[in-house]
């Protein structure tokens, strides 16, 4: 996966689902078309449900990485744009 | 469960206590109460299948697990696996050398020429199918897969019959099965394994004339075949009954915003409904179900003992979170599913927090 620049980061560690999703999810009411939102999760049912979400949402999702801070869990980036 | 099964048991309990296996008196009550409930259960079956089950045939057992494993026993050769089978099957696949998984499509069903594919690529590989999936209900193409594999294959099909029974046809083609009692409301602790005629099978050491694996329990087989007996011709107007239902619940479900109803709309069980709540949680939902009266299951992370969310709806790249999973008990009523649709938009508010 290529770098790619993150517009909003939210750090939901340590929540479980839905709470990472709903975080995902209200962010990007509140943001412009185009945006990248990285969502940094620990929770095992991200790993699912945020590709997911993505798909029934018409997002693009760009794909999981490890977060920059060597914390746990991972990044999962996520663009506001239509899935090619 | 159902009375039929239970009363049967509860007869034979006083009458069928002795080893099936010794010479004496008590011991040949024994095994003839086992014969009979084999025979029953082999024409039972046969009414469903595409070719005669004889009674010799029917080994009863404690667990599925039990029966899957002794389906497998002394097999040397590979496995082919569907992606989505139990947890249980899953985990014999796993230990066993070699095997291979299929993958499946977002119904959750493997694909058939993958899995035919591999099945067919050299003469001892044994195919281990599901007839449908019991987490969504999306029917397995087990026809298809005998009709490709069977010409080439001496090692076989095996189909994991489980929800199948007592809700629809056996496919055609396999040449061993399994199944739960449960799956017919039938007593707990007793599951059967139908091997075809001819098939190459080594029969586990401990097989005691029709029961495999421990003890035989004979008022559990004899449980078992009873309510079979009671379900089966009541089955097709009951999947009839249970597809309307079904339809409706999932009409009502998909009328709600951001919900994903999971597995095939058409080819699948007739009993079982499966759908994702969006921004909820299986737990909340389920308990949310449970206080209004009605017993829901899920496949979301936060209900699994393990904290992963179910491995179907993970191959199937389902949505996990707010999973609720609706099986239909036999004899369920209109007005049951009237209560239900009522209530399902007010449990989503509610865990949702919209009121």
């Amino acid at each position: 996966m290529s770098p790619v620049a993150v517009d909003v980061w939210l750090d939901e560690r340590g929540k479980r689902c839905p709470i990472p999703v709903i975080a995902l999810s209200e962010a990007s009411l509140a943001s412009a078309p185009g945006c990248v939102i990285a969502v940094l999760s620990d929770d095992p049912a991200a790993a699912y449900d945020i590709p997911a979400w993505c798909r029934l949402k018409g997002f693009t999702f760009i794909g999981a990485q490890p977060p920059a801070d060597d914390g746990s869990g991972h990044a999962y980036i996520v663009e506001l744009t239509p899935a090619v | 469960m159902l009375e039929a099964g239970r009363s049967a048991g509860a007869i034979t309990q006083a009458e069928a206590w002795a080893d099936p296996t010794r010479l004496h008196h008590l011991g040949r009550k024994a095994g003839i109460l086992l014969d009979a409930a084999r025979s029953s259960v082999a024409a039972s079956l046969s009414s469903i299948a595409d070719e005669p089950i004889a009674a010799e045939d029917v080994h009863f057992t404690p667990s599925t697990a039990a029966a899957a494993r002794a389906a497998v026993h002394g097999h040397r050769g590979r496995l082919v696996v569907g992606r989505v089978e139990t947890s249980m099957l899953l985990d014999i696949a796993d230990q066993h050398p070699g095997s291979e998984f299929i993958d499946v499509d977002e119904f959750g069903r493997v694909n058939a020429e993958a899995f035919a594919a591999a099945h067919i690529g050299s003469s001892g590989v044994l195919g281990c199918l599901q007839a449908a999936n019991a987490e969504v209900g999306t029917t397995q193409p087990v026809s298809l897969v005998a009709d490709r594999t069977a010409p080439s294959n001496r090692a076989g099909l095996l189909v994991d019959a489980g929800q199948l029974i007592g809700h629809g046809p056996l496919p055609r083609g396999w040449t061993a099965l399994f199944a739960s009692a449960r799956d017919w409301a039938g007593p707990a602790g007793v599951a059967m394994l139908v091997v075809r005629r001819g098939v190459r099978w080594q029969a586990p050491d401990d097989g005691r004339r029709g029961w495999i694996d421990g003890f035989p329990n004979i008022p559990a087989a004899v449980g078992c075949a009873a309510a079979l007996e009671f379900v089966l011709p009541r089955a097709d107007v009951e999947a009839e009954r249970a597809r309307g239902f079904i339809d409706r619940i999932r009409e009502a479900a998909t009328g709600i915003p951001d919900v994903e109803v999971l597995g095939d709309p058409d080819e699948r069980l007739p009993h079982i409904l499966t759908f994702s709540v969006l921004y909820t949680s299986g737990e909340a939902i389920v308990t949310e179900f449970d206080r209004r009266g009605f017993a829901v299951a899920s496949g979301s992370a936060c209900v699994a003992e393990s904290q992963r969310p179910s491995h179907v709806l993970a191959a199937m790249g389902a949505y996990t979170g707010g999973n609720v999973r609706v099986s239909l008990p036999f004899g369920c009523t209109e007005a049951t599913i009237d209560a239900f649709i009522r209530e399902l938009p007010l449990v989503v508010a509610h865990v949702r927090g919209d009121t």
